[in-house]
């Protein structure tokens, strides 16, 4: 069992976690870009509809998620490097923190959801809100099962001593995690501030 | 490098933190810009997805560590990031 | 001590199941694109019931054939699937994933039989049917296939994990094959929106919801196809020892 100082010895390039994940990573992100490409037709076909709507969409909403996800990366992105230096399983706090900021996310979508259903807003409405709740929906199940990889990412991190191995879990969940943030920057250019 | 927890900065990760914040906050202006009429809306418009780009592109290379990846990755990841960027200015502005 | 030379009829078995895979793909091509209308669409979820009798009325005799070759292809998902939970079951020394795989792959193969059937029942009485009921068979189809995510993306994961929480070295196949079965099972899963619209790229004849999981899923059929068939011949590296029963 390799102690992480072994793991140190990458001053050379090394795959974050293993290549499984960015092939995971690529894939998705091939199919999200499919997703971005929609929006931006339509937002330039049916640029009134979609102007309109975006107007009743809360900015705040989506500024607040914004910053709770790239806090949430930066958590992940302390946390497994401190893992990686020089590993203290109360590390795993940056990971726990890192877990609130998504379920604050989720709390948020929420809420934003609630209000607009309420509204009698539904994906049904126009095109602009199909698109808004379908693209951020198949999002906030990657933060749920982003969630739940960091909460494995956070219980490998509580072990005393890391191996080879777990330092992989800890970079593959990491990249997942990051992934999707960087799709949520999109997702927030695109719907709530063109 | 320290190692508490509180937020004092001292390594790249809290410098990208910063930036994406500021980035943010930019965007956040380019956004308000965007809903306004005319020409400066196109390039409102371009603006909104040029800094979610480079928000992306600062993810990558200091939080998913492309920085010390193998060159192949670092390509592939910018060719993709380049290619979806362009393709949105292209029909959103064009 | 490498078990292949004890073992040439798994290697056999295993091939059998490979190319029962790239069979069901090639069959599928004949008869869901080709002959059937099922991919591109023939119809759309908004179409009227009288103009899907319309439709379905100038293509009966290429649909009928069409899903034939569709109730072939789909029956070749049984051997496919328990081929890749054979080879699963050698990296295990107590079976567990490779029976929950088989369960997964009846599954699959059940849902699947029933579009081949619904596919030719649409087609059998078209004008004597009332049109809505002719019009409720391609639903009823394209439900069984798209609104099935957590039978075909849950398939999907119960390959994947036995791979990712396998020892180093103990396998049953390499771990990228996880991470394209984790992929595949997150394309399949806007399929299970159709249920929401009529039109557009979420519908049962959209973009996303249809087009996506179709090829998702059988590339993936391909992908694992091929990887049986490497791992099945003689001299490969990837070839997890056999455990004693």
């Amino acid at each position: 069992m390799e102690r992480v100082a072994a793991a140190r010895q990458d001053v050379r390039p090394h795959v974050p976690g293993e290549i499984g994940i960015w092939a995971f990573v690529a894939g998705d992100l091939i199919v999200f870009s499919v997703f971005f490409v929609l929006v931006a037709i339509g937002n330039r076909d049916e640029a009134e509809v979609f102007t309109r709507s975006r107007a009743s969409l809360d900015l705040g909403i989506g500024v607040a998620n914004t910053v709770l996800l790239l806090s949430g990366s930066w958590f992940v992105a302390r946390g497994v490097a401190r893992c990686r230096e020089a590993h203290d399983p109360r590390f795993s706090r940056y990971f726990s923190l890192a877990i609130l900021c998504g379920l604050g996310f989720v709390a948020n979508k929420g809420f934003e959801w609630g209000t607009k259903i309420a509204a009698g807003i539904t994906p049904q409405t126009n095109d602009f809100y199909m698109y808004f709740f379908v693209f951020t929906g198949i999002h906030l199940v990657h933060v749920l099962i982003g969630i739940g990889v960091l909460l494995l990412v956070r219980h490998t991190s509580r072990r005393p001593v890391l191996d080879r191995r777990d330092v992989r879990t800890l970079e593959t969940g990491a990249t997942f995690w990051h992934l999707v943030d960087f799709l949520w920057i999109f997702l927030f250019a695109l719907l709530y501030l063109l | 490098m320290t190692r508490d927890l509180r937020g004092r900065i001292h390594d790249a990760n809290d410098v990208a933190w910063l930036v994406l914040m500021a980035a943010t906050a930019l965007a956040w202006w380019w956004g308000r810009a965007a809903q306004g009429r005319g020409d400066a809306v196109r390039i409102a418009m371009a603006g909104v997805v040029l800094t979610a780009t480079f928000k992306v592109g600062v993810v990558g290379y200091q939080f998913m560590e492309l920085k010390t990846a193998p060159r192949w990755l670092q390509l592939a990841f910018a060719a993709w990031l380049l290619g979806i960027s362009a393709a949105l200015v292209v029909i959103i502005c064009g | 001590m490498n078990g292949r030379d004890d073992d040439p009829l798994f290697r056999k078995s295993l091939t059998f199941c490979g190319w029962s895979g790239i069979a069901a793909v090639v069959l599928f091509i004949i008869g869901g694109c080709f002959l059937g209308g099922m991919l591109p669409p023939l119809l759309r979820a908004n179409d009227s019931p009288a103009e899907v009798v319309r439709k379905l009325s100038e293509n009966l005799t290429a649909i009928r054939f069409g899903s034939i070759f569709l109730m072939c292809s789909f029956a070749l998902f049984g051997p496919f699937g328990a081929g890749i939970a054979a080879q699963t079951r050698r990296a295990e020394t107590t079976p567990v994933f490779s029976y929950v795989q088989l369960v997964f792959t009846s599954c699959g193969t059940v849902i699947a039989l029933l579009v081949a059937f619904c596919w030719a029942l649409m087609v059998f009485r078209t004008p004597e049917y009332h049109p809505t009921l002719v019009q409720f068979l391609p639903d009823a189809a394209y439900f069984f296939a798209l609104f099935s995510v957590p039978c075909f993306g849950g398939w999907c994961v119960m390959i994947a994990l036995p791979i990712l929480l396998a020892e180093e070295g103990r396998e049953p196949f390499p771990r990228w094959v996880a991470y394209v079965n984790l992929w595949a099972a997150a394309l399949y899963g806007p399929g299970q929106m159709i249920l929401f619209f009529k039109d557009g790229p979420f519908s049962w004849h959209g973009v996303v919801a249809l087009w996506i999981p179709y090829l998702a899923y059988f590339g993936w059929i391909a992908i694992m196809s091929l990887v049986m068939l490497r791992i099945a011949k003689p001299g490969t590296a990837r070839y997890p020892q056999p455990v004693p029963a």
